[in-house]
């Protein structure tokens, strides 16, 4: 047997395995993860990147100028909504809406700080963000909030919040000794907004706050050592 | 955070300002946000308490306080307006530790802490206004005048990554 009737006993009979079917990835508005009408959800999907990364870029492009508004506006126009995507349930929704509306209020502030520190640095001419002028954009934020905040379903967990009873120096979250982390852990707020806040009273104040927050260092328990005592 | 007050707070302070940059009515932003702040920090305390909101209610009496500190400003002559942020600072920051310790009284530490906040407060409106520190709290001021967009950034990029949590 030659090497060419081999080759055909081998392979000729047997039916070639068909490859699996790749999903074929579309470019649509998201039906699940949306602020506006999902385009940003929808990107991030496609290219397999973070949603945050995606609606943060768009929201700075306006640094550029309008014309991003009028190409999410045509595109959002033209891009159908996803409809193959898996329902989600309850608890996903409600997670990705505390995820977006975090993301959009950071997004905003960044935004907000740039315009502004590159209106001061000189880098910027204009002294609006799209079409409104500086003192139209605040207030239209502060009333666009609150319509948000008024419409949005998002169930406030405030009743749902357990607060500690001891006041403790975080081990965890610790930069000096752990004072910042263990009041942010006591009132159940974010550890990095609290120490800068820390860090912006001790500059403004001339380090006159550096004398309480050795007293507090010095005479509240480390957490492991109350976990001892415990 | 009762969040059909602030939200209610939000649309007002936000109509009130369009009108006012409109040119229709005119008055000072800190009267303003200094009213808004005492009407919300007030209110918001009295839900919090009911509620049992620890972080709520640090919140609620600090806007309260920083309120009066704005409307105090905006309607009596000061000479030295920046000197009174910095005690303000200190002030505000030591009533809300003895906020924290009025919701929880076995903390004594706030006590303590808060009493040395006010004490210091009161040394750097009489000694160390003498020896001329409210001259390099106007130089701090000036920077953080520059430099507050960068602060609001900062706040943002903070956000942005602790988002998840």
């Amino acid at each position: 047997m030659d090497e060419k009737d081999l080759h055909k006993e081998l392979f000729e009979d047997s039916e070639p395995e068909p490859a699996p079917e790749q999903p074929r990835r579309i470019l649509c508005r998201s039906k699940n993860d949306f602020v506006i009408t999902g385009l940003c959800g929808g990107i991030s999907k496609y290219f397999n990147i973070d949603t945050g990364t995606v609606r943060v870029s768009c929201l700075l492009s306006l640094l550029l100028g309008n014309w991003p508004v009028i190409l999410y506006l045509i595109a959002a126009f033209l891009l159908p909504v996803d409809k193959q995507s898996e329902t989600v349930d309850d608890q996903d929704i409600l997670r990705l809406k505390k995820e977006n509306a975090k993301t959009v209020l950071s997004g905003i502030l960044m935004l907000l700080g740039l315009h502004f520190a590159f209106e001061e640095l000189g880098l910027r001419n204009s002294s609006s963000i799209l079409i409104l002028p500086n003192g139209f954009i605040l207030p239209v934020i502060a009333i666009a909030t609150g319509v948000f905040l008024i419409s949005n379903k998002i169930i406030n967990p405030e009743n749902m919040l357990v607060f500690p009873q001891q006041f403790f120096r975080s081990s965890k979250e610790k930069m000096i000794s752990g004072v910042c982390g263990g009041l942010a852990a006591y009132l159940n707020v974010d550890t990095a907004s609290l120490r800068i806040i820390v860090v912006l009273i001790t500059c403004l104040t001339l380090g006159l706050t550096i004398p309480t927050y050795i007293f507090l260092a010095l005479k509240t328990p480390k957490e492991i050592q109350a976990d001892l005592n415990e | 955070m009762n969040r059909i007050l602030l939200a209610i707070s939000l649309i007002v302070a936000g109509i009130f300002f369009l009108i006012r940059w409109a040119g229709f009515i005119s008055f000072q932003t800190e009267t303003a946000v200094g009213a808004i702040f005492i009407i919300f920090g007030l209110i918001n305390a009295d839900l919090s308490l009911r509620k049992n909101n620890r972080k709520v209610f640090l919140i609620s009496a600090i806007m309260f306080l920083c309120g009066v500190s704005l409307l105090v400003k905006s309607i009596f002559f000061l000479p030295d307006t920046r000197g009174l942020v910095l005690v303000s600072i200190l002030f505000i920051s030591g009533s809300a530790l003895l906020v924290l310790f009025l919701e929880n009284v076995s903390q004594k530490i706030f006590l303590w802490s808060g009493i040395i906040l006010a004490a210091l407060s009161i040394i750097s409106l009489t000694l160390l206004r003498m020896i001329g520190l409210f001259r390099l709290t106007n130089q701090i001021a000036n920077l953080f005048e520059i430099f507050w967009p960068i602060i609001l950034t900062l706040f943002g990029m903070s956000l942005f990554i602790n988002r998840k949590k």
